[in-house]
């Protein structure tokens, strides 16, 4: 895969507040690519670095081999954004806001025209098309801000969280636009702080937190690196269990809100182990359970904090 | 340029779409212009004169003094009368209007016979001979002695209409009474007269002549005696009698003309200068409920227009204030156009919305106000031209003035803040709520650091309320000249101060 995106080092200052450190990471054609971090993260810094509105106070950002830099209007037309914002006209209809914005990036025509209808046939807006966008739903607003986004046809899609505040009917038309996009060769940046939507979506994730990248990989192998917990809670004393539990190798046992956790590579394995030396040291069992590798742990483990702190 | 373009269309959509803003722009001027309409004055909007206005209709058809009707000399004197205003009603039924809406204390009508009728003043008592006078001065009631003249009177205006008539005493005295005393001066050499002192006069005749003339002889068979058989030379002694009397006259009273005719010649006397102003009678209060035609709308309707011209300064920052917290102002970042294809963009439509706005409230001025255009003597082509520019040049600042406010404003508060204030403020200082002519002296020269002010200069130049107005055109181009000025000064700042972020 040739990298569509190059991120080297970049970094951005606000006076003495560092909003981005160094960060460095690259996305490849046909990628989805998830941009996880709690509020304030560094997130839509990096998105407004990466397409030409904010330049870095250090490194390069390279999309397809070219130098980005504010006002540079042939990488304009490779980048597409869906802002957080509803960056659509209320007073126009979702026919004339898609129109307007292709226009702005020089389409016109019948190319326009049938590409507009495509689009709002695409996010589901088409019965709708000559409706004021005023009196959309806000899931219909967020699709046709998505769609506004894609009407000059950019290589790359940045989405800074466009799910906020939608409907599950049209988060799912979201998601399922998204997925068709990338299936045809768009190659997408998603950012958001559900972990849910990045492990729906995205094939590769880079969690940022502080302005810093914390973690840049496939999604599972961000996972394989975090073990498996089994949960143990029991009525009375948990000694013998605890010097046992000690004794496995491969275990790692921590006592956490009156409880035993305890971490191993394969949760699955562990658990049977765990039941039989329950029963072996007769410890009066309350409650049980196993506790998979997830990206939210993988977050927990990074930053040391909730993603929604 | 197709993106500006795009970005035209666009912002016309919006602000077509947006009804508040329709409203606002339209709909408000013109109720302000309706009420105000209703509600002040004729006078409003011209400058405050205390000076008598003495009004007079003028139907004389009739030859006076010097191949020139009376009335004409009524208007000169009255004319070489300081402190009064001369207006001129064109016609008796508006006269009768006039003074039936109490609209003017007294007027005064010179009739179709008035030449006649003073051509006939005289202190004989000949047939057909008429005594204008009474104690009073000189009659004014046709009912009493016709002198061909009358004063249409409000009887509620009472103390009004009897200065009035005071000042039109005097007249008649200075205009009948020259007349009536140089016409007998005249006579003084008339064979009639001096048949009639040869007459009377009676001269003591020498002692050694009595015993043919006896103790005195009259003056006239003096004269058949010197001539002889000789008609000429009696007319000629008598002429020269008459001559005698004229010249011994006039060196007895040296300091009056007698034979002047007019008061000034009477008199020998010369004006301080100062004149009186004539102008014709403008129907100001106009007609029906709105007053269509009133001479105030020439005055509100411009003021209300340059107002709201520069409210839509606030139309434009709310337009940005929104197009900002929307985003919609980042995706034109996010799109290959040029900070120069933006303003454009913005100021193209805005400017196109503002002289619409200026040219419907003109237009709908003159349908449903009344109001003229321009000087009555100019064709409608010319009156339109000119509007054009100073809508034109008016619009362009305004415009200037809003994307700067645009530019600097980050929110609706900023936008009031920084767009509604000095608007409030320039309109009032620039003479949109009070009209320059109304402020204090040391307040008028202030209008003209505003560009409302300049404007106003413009249209007051160009809608006159005098119909026969002949505009200063050199005012009108250099009005313009300095809105332009305005508009370049605003939009060079704006240049500095435009971020889309």
């Amino acid at each position: 895969m040739s990298a569509l995106l190059e991120v080297a080092a970049v970094s951005k200052s606000y006076g003495a507040l560092r909003a981005l450190e160094s960060v460095s990471f690259r996305v490849d054609s046909g990628d989805r690519f998830g941009l996880l971090g709690p509020n304030g993260a560094g997130k839509t810094t990096l998105l407004s670095i990466l397409s030409c509105l904010l330049d870095p106070s250090g490194g390069e950002v390279r999309i397809a081999g070219r130098v980005v830099r504010p006002g540079d209007q042939a990488i304009r037309r490779l980048v597409g954004i869906v802002p957080q914002e509803l960056a659509i006209y209320d007073a126009l209809t979702a026919r004339e806001n898609l129109t307007f914005f292709g226009e702005l990036f020089g389409l016109g025509g019948a190319m326009l025209r049938e590409r507009v209808q495509r689009l709002l046939k695409a996010v589901g807006l088409d019965s709708r098309a000559d409706s004021r966008a005023g009196i959309f739903s806000g899931g219909m607003k967020r699709r046709l801000n998505l769609a506004v986004s894609l009407v000059h046809g950019p290589q790359l899609l940045l989405l800074d969280e466009p799910t906020v505040g939608v409907d599950p009917q049209s988060r799912n038309l979201i998601f399922e636009e998204v997925q068709r996009l990338n299936r045809e060769g768009l190659t997408i940046i998603y950012t958001t702080h559900y972990m849910e939507e990045v492990e729906a979506l995205c094939n590769r994730v880079g969690i940022i937190d502080r302005g810093k990248l914390v973690a840049c990989d496939t999604l599972d192998n961000l996972i394989r690196r975090m073990p498996g917990v089994v949960r143990v809670e029991v009525d009375g004393s948990a000694d013998a269990l605890i010097a046992r539990l000690r004794e496995v190798p491969g275990f790692a046992v921590t006592l956490a809100d009156g409880g035993l956790d305890i971490a191993a590579d394969d949760p699955r394995a562990a658990l049977v182990r765990v039941v039989n030396l329950v029963q072996e040291t007769n410890t009066p069992l309350a409650h049980l359970e196993t506790r998979e590798p997830n990206l939210e742990r993988v977050f927990l483990h990074l930053t040391g904090r909730e993603l929604r702190d | 340029m197709k993106a500006v373009w795009s970005l035209c269309r666009k912002e016309l959509r919006l602000l077509i779409r947006d009804r508040l803003a329709a409203a606002l722009l339209l709909a408000l001027p013109l109720v302000f212009v309706a009420v105000l309409g209703l509600i002040l004055g004729e006078s409003f909007g011209q400058k405050p004169d205390d000076t008598l206005r003495l009004s007079i209709v003028d139907l004389d058809g009739g030859i006076g003094m010097g191949g020139k009707s009376w009335a004409y000399w009524v208007r000169q004197d009255l004319l070489e009368t300081p402190g009064i205003r001369l207006e001129i009603v064109p016609d008796r039924a508006t006269a009768e209007r006039l003074i039936r809406d109490h609209r003017r204390a007294a007027i005064l009508v010179l009739n179709e016979d008035f030449s006649r009728q003073v051509n006939a003043c005289s202190f004989l008592d000949t047939p057909g001979s008429i005594n204008p006078f009474h104690r009073e001065g000189v009659h004014l009631d046709p009912k009493k002695v016709n002198l061909g003249l009358e004063m249409l009177r409000d009887p509620t205006q009472r103390s009004a209409n009897a200065i009035i008539e005071q000042v039109v005493q005097v007249c008649m005295l200075r205009i009948v009474l020259p007349y009536m005393i140089g016409q007998a001066f005249q006579k003084l050499s008339e064979p009639r007269f001096i048949d009639r002192l040869g007459d009377e006069v009676r001269l003591p005749v020498p002692a050694s002549m009595r015993l043919l003339f006896g103790e005195r002889i009259k003056l006239g068979e003096m004269i058949r005696l010197a001539a002889g058989k000789d008609a000429k030379q009696a007319e000629k002694f008598r002429e020269s009698v008459g001559d005698g009397v004229q010249a011994a006259l006039r060196r007895q009273f040296n300091k009056y003309d007698l034979t002047g005719m007019t008061w000034a010649a009477l008199t020998k006397a010369k004006g301080d200068g100062e004149q009186a102003v004539m102008s014709d009678f403008v129907d100001r209060e106009g007609s029906g409920l709105l007053r269509r035609g009133a001479a105030l709308y020439q005055t509100l309707v411009p003021m209300y227009t340059v107002l709201f011209a520069f409210f839509l300064v606030l139309i434009v920052g709310w337009v940005f204030v929104g197009e900002r917290r929307q985003g919609t102002l980042k995706r034109y970042r996010l799109a290959p156009v040029t900070h120069a294809q933006i303003l454009f963009g913005k100021l193209l439509p805005c400017y196109a919305v503002s002289v619409g706005q200026g040219v419907l409230l003109l237009i709908l001025g003159k349908l449903v106000f009344g109001m003229r255009w321009g000087p009555e003597s100019w064709s409608m082509p010319e009156q339109i031209g000119w509007l054009a520019l100073v809508v034109l040049t008016t619009s362009f600042a305004a415009m200037g003035l809003a994307m700067l406010v645009a530019s600097m404003a980050r929110t609706e508060t900023q936008v009031q803040l920084f767009g509604g204030v000095p608007v409030l403020v320039l309109g009032v200082l620039g003479g949109c709520v009070l009209p320059r002519e109304m402020m204090p002296e040391q307040a008028q020269s202030v209008t003209l650091f505003t560009p409302h002010g300049w404007a106003l200069n413009a249209y007051r130049e160009l809608l006159a309320a005098t119909p026969g107005y002949d505009p200063n055109l050199t005012i009108v181009l250099q009005s313009c000249g300095i809105l332009l000025c305005f508009g370049v000064g605003f939009l060079t700042i704006t240049w500095w101060f435009l971020r889309l972020d």
